[in-house]
């Protein structure tokens, strides 16, 4: 811009302070769509070509529904109240599942780390366990805690356990060594350096775990809703699909979307202030 | 401006004249370790050295990689035990890190989640101190190193050789009658390298003759031994063993004196000398180089 503006003031032969003026609005504006209005534009023109697509009958409304369709669903869930108890029941399962599973996770992680003999003993099963796809535990949770809030989080917290475990464990491992011999030439007791430099030094590998746990601690739950539940939003996407309301599920999947992008949204900070000093 | 105390409280006091926690005799020591390379052989990293420091004696262990200086230190650290022989500090066997010894590394080892002043506390906070008591020496101390304007930042706010600087600090805090300094100032440029040099030497040159600390410098860097150190003890490798033990006799105080008498003959001389046996066993082009 400056480029264009620069020889044009010159050709002009006299100050002209509106032109660089242009060419600094405009490259405030490219910035602006570079950082918001790039991605504003694409969702807006994406879901312009689908509604336009349904209208047209390119695709067909009954498949793939539309955005109009969509909104509409989502007011009405919304409006009966539906929506709203949904999404309690799987937040509560949800959170009620990072606070099992999490604490849960650290504790055996720092265990084995810390008890060579316990790691030898129950490390060879960790892997096979944690290899099961989670989602195939849930009829069994289902059948012993039957279909309560409890069977949801139990598939959550075998997720969520593991995924801490594995990284506070490894966490703890890589403490560093000149850290821990500084610790040790300065008379610390054994303990105090666990407490004081082994463990504050695992806190941000932990966070890498309670990060992951928080999106797929929703992946547990909302599937086990979708096995069997009484409420929850993966039992408002079955039943939607069942009725072959493709409106509902979309509406669904959007609330779905927008509550785990706020949850993220809130980790990421707390790991932010939490781990200010790195 | 040396408001810290670094007197010798914590001496013992059950003896009439109990050997100071500073004195170190190290008594025909080796240590050999298994090698995992080859099964049932070992490797000898130290052969038959022995060694007497008096306290308040600034000794540099100096020597190529694989002369086992460093495992040397960590006897006296207590984080090794000898194979044959013993190590004496304070007149007793070494068997575990002493309260009463300090040590530092080339990397800071500064924990990253506490404040400068907070990691210059760690080695107070389990010795009977209170908080306004730690936290008032590390202020102190931190003044010392040139770092009273940076207590509350964290480490990585800090360049390197600010964070040698918080190092020494941490180090001092337990007031150590015995230095033990693994390459301290190895990971750091020449020019910063200097100051740090001039700035430990002043700290350590405060102290009247008779209060100093006892220091074990081990550095491969020879100008860096000759320049700091009242005894130079050089180290040739496989198996480890001690070569040379020589006084160096530069005035003290030299923290201010350090870039002069880096340039005086009697220095040179030193260097060259020393040089030709650091080097010698070293290279065995040498003679080749010198003929060309």
């Amino acid at each position: 811009m400056s480029v264009t503006a620069f020889p044009a003031t010159v050709g002009a032969g006299g100050p002209g302070p509106q032109k660089p003026q242009v060419g600094e609005g405009s490259r405030r504006l490219r910035g602006l769509l570079g950082s918001v209005g790039g991605p504003v534009v694409l969702l807006v023109g994406a879901l312009v070509l689908w509604e336009v697509a349904a209208a047209r009958g390119w695709v067909a409304v009954s498949t793939f529904s539309s955005p109009s369709l969509v909104w509409a669903e989502l007011r009405d869930l919304a409006a009966s109240g539906a929506l709203g108890s949904d999404l309690i029941a799987t937040l509560t399962a949800m959170l009620v599942s990072l606070a099992i599973g999490i604490p849960l996770g650290v504790f055996v992680g720092l265990l084995l780390a810390a008890v060579p003999a316990v790691d030898r003993l129950v490390s060879p099963f960790l892997v096979p366990l944690n290899s099961i796809p989670r989602i195939a535990l849930a009829p069994l949770f289902v059948i012993w805690f039957g279909i309560t809030m409890n069977a949801k989080v139990a598939v959550a917290v075998s997720i969520v356990f593991f995924m801490v475990l594995f990284n506070a464990k490894s966490g703890i491992k890589s403490a560093d060594t000149d850290m821990m011999m500084v610790a040790r030439m300065l008379g610390i007791p054994r303990w105090s350096i666990f407490r004081k430099v082994v463990l504050p030094g695992s806190v941000p590998a932990i966070f890498a775990g309670v990060r992951l746990s928080v999106t797929y601690s929703l992946l547990g739950v909302v599937a086990t809703e979708m096995v069997a539940a009484r409420d929850g939003l993966g039992l408002s996407i079955v039943r939607n699909a069942t009725n072959f309301n493709i409106g509902g599920v979309f509406a669904v999947l959007l609330v779905l979307a927008v509550f785990a992008t706020v949850l993220a949204f809130v980790v990421g900070r707390a790991e932010k202030w939490i781990l200010r000093w790195q | 401006m040396e408001a810290v105390n670094v007197g010798h409280t914590q001496c013992p006091t059950t003896l009439s004249e109990p050997p100071s926690a500073g004195e170190i005799d190290i008594v025909g020591v080796s240590v050999e370790f298994r090698d995992r390379t080859r099964r049932g052989r070992t490797l000898t990293a130290l052969t038959d050295v022995s060694l007497q420091i008096a306290r308040g004696q600034f000794v540099a262990l100096v020597g190529a990689s694989g002369c086992g200086k460093t495992t040397l230190l960590n006897l006296l650290a207590g984080e090794l035990r000898p194979t044959a022989g013993q190590v004496l500090v304070g007149g007793r066997p070494v068997d575990r890190p002493l309260p009463t010894t300090g040590y530092m590394l080339a990397r800071d080892g500064l924990l990253p989640w506490r404040s400068v002043r907070s990691n210059v506390e760690l080695g107070l906070e389990h010795r009977r101190t209170n908080r306004t008591e730690r936290s008032e020496r590390a202020q102190d101390l931190l003044q010392l190193v040139g770092l009273g304007d940076f207590a509350d930042a964290y480490p990585r706010q800090l360049s390197q050789g600010m964070r040698q600087r918080a190092a020494i600090a941490r180090t001092l805090a337990t007031e150590p009658e015995l230095l033990l300094m693994d390459e301290p100032f190895a990971a750091l440029d020449a020019r910063t390298k200097l100051s740090l040099q001039r700035e430990f030497l002043r700290i350590w040159e405060t102290e009247s003759p008779e209060r100093r600390r006892t220091v074990v410098f081990v550095t491969h860097d020879l100008q860096e031994a000759l320049l700091l150190a009242d005894r130079l003890v050089v180290m040739l490798p496989r198996p480890g063993r001690v070569a040379v033990d020589r006084t160096i006799d530069l005035p003290r105080p030299r923290s201010t004196e350090l870039s002069r008498i880096l340039f005086t003959e009697e220095f040179r001389r030193n260097y060259q000398n020393l040089f030709e046996v650091l080097e010698g066993d070293v290279d065995p082009d040498r003679d080749l180089a010198v003929e060309q």
